[in-house]
């Protein structure tokens, strides 16, 4: 992993023994938080770079719970946002507020669907059951691309304009830290990493060569 | 019918008029009026070429912003050979809901049947043959037409 640096990982032998009484003591309380900054390989911020951590031990992850209501709209013959982030079950709607006519698809494996979007007409919301990388068009619109990013797990997030973004409450222990970026062929990154008390911050840089990002947000923000 | 822009009137005259012939236009096979505009290949050439040209025009384009033009080609030469005795099905969606919310004008309308009625004469297709397929598309200007 050439391009990892993490920086205060407390693993030291004395802070993890304070770190382990303490999760001896607290073992269903103790919870710290995550900041990721995802950077290019020249060190610029990198927005809509998804950022997930999978608990090593499975059974630390709660069950969801009231997940959130999730829209992907359609705005100027774009989707927005083009990256989406969400638990496995979640339900996600697509208000159209274009309100001409979209016939969007997924063929990805994880969530196979159509779904017309009729001009002043509410359509079902799409339930993500699988996890999984599913990308999203447009019959009609053949430049229209979004992504949503299925994860089994509830500590998730997406980088914003800075780069940066922050997992909460995550419970001290291992995980397996998962980055994703929007551009061609690109797999998650894997980085094993530990949770303490007092919670991690990581830098992580990626090749988001021939990503289609930039073009694609200048698109969506310079339409009239 | 509203108010047409200058210099379109004759045409809706003749849109009306030939609107007496269409049974014809309803034959299939090789008296057809899809046979008799060249078939396929023919019909397939007047459309690409009606929507690039749309596409393209200032006046016309707004409509065409982002769209798969492709698509958009393959499923208006499958809807003028259902309609013309082609033997073709349109998958396409009602032109109601293709044209919803777009709110294509007068002006844009009649724009399109222009470049249609040039790209018809361009590729050889008959007057008659020209009027029939016109009198055939323009009962749709309703479900087209918002403003």
């Amino acid at each position: 992993m050439p391009n990892l640096k993490t920086t205060a990982l407390p693993h030291s032998c004395a802070r993890y023994g304070v770190a382990l009484f303490a999760a001896l003591a607290w073992t269903t309380t103790l919870a710290a938080n995550l900041k990721v900054a995802v950077v290019d390989l020249h060190g610029r911020p990198l927005a809509e770079a998804v950022v997930y951590a999978i608990p090593a031990d499975d059974s630390a992850a709660a069950a969801p719970v009231g997940l959130p209501r999730v829209v992907i709209d359609q705005i100027h013959r774009t989707f927005v946002p083009l990256v989406t982030v969400i638990r496995t079950g979640t339900e996600v709607r697509f208000p159209n507020s274009d309100n001409i006519l979209h016939s969007i698809y997924s063929f990805s494996p994880a969530k196979v669907f159509t779904a017309k979007l009729y001009s002043g007409k509410a359509t079902s919301p799409v339930i993500f059951d699988k996890p999984g990388m599913v990308v999203l068009g447009c019959n009609i619109h053949d430049q229209m691309v979004a992504w949503v990013v299925v994860v089994d797990t509830p500590y998730f997030g997406k980088t914003g304009a800075d780069g940066a973004v922050e997992l909460k409450e995550l419970p001290v222990g291992n995980y397996q830290l998962r980055t994703w970026y929007p551009a061609p062929a690109f797999e998650p990154r894997v980085d094993p990493i530990h949770v303490a008390a007092d919670g991690a911050e990581l830098r992580i840089s990626l090749d988001s060569a021939g990503s289609p990002l930039p073009t694609l947000l200048g698109t969506g923000t310079a339409a009239p | 019918m509203q108010k047409a822009p200058n210099g379109l009137a004759p045409s809706l005259l003749v849109l009306l008029t030939s609107t007496l012939i269409m049974p014809l236009a309803r034959a299939s096979g090789p008296d057809s009026l899809y046979a008799r505009m060249g078939g396929t290949s023919n019909v397939t050439a007047v459309v690409s070429d009606v929507i690039d040209e749309a596409a393209s025009d200032p006046h016309l384009k707004r409509a065409f912003d982002k769209v798969n033009l492709g698509r958009l080609k393959r499923l208006f030469v499958e809807q003028i050979c259902q309609l013309t005795g082609g033997g073709c099905r349109y998958s396409g969606d009602s032109m109601h809901d293709v044209h919803a919310g777009l709110g294509i004008t007068q002006a844009e309308f009649y724009g399109l049947v222009q470049v249609l009625k040039d790209s018809m004469e361009r590729h050889g297709i008959a007057i008659r043959e020209r009027n029939e397929l016109l009198a055939i598309l323009a009962p749709m200007k309703r479900d087209i037409v918002e403003r």
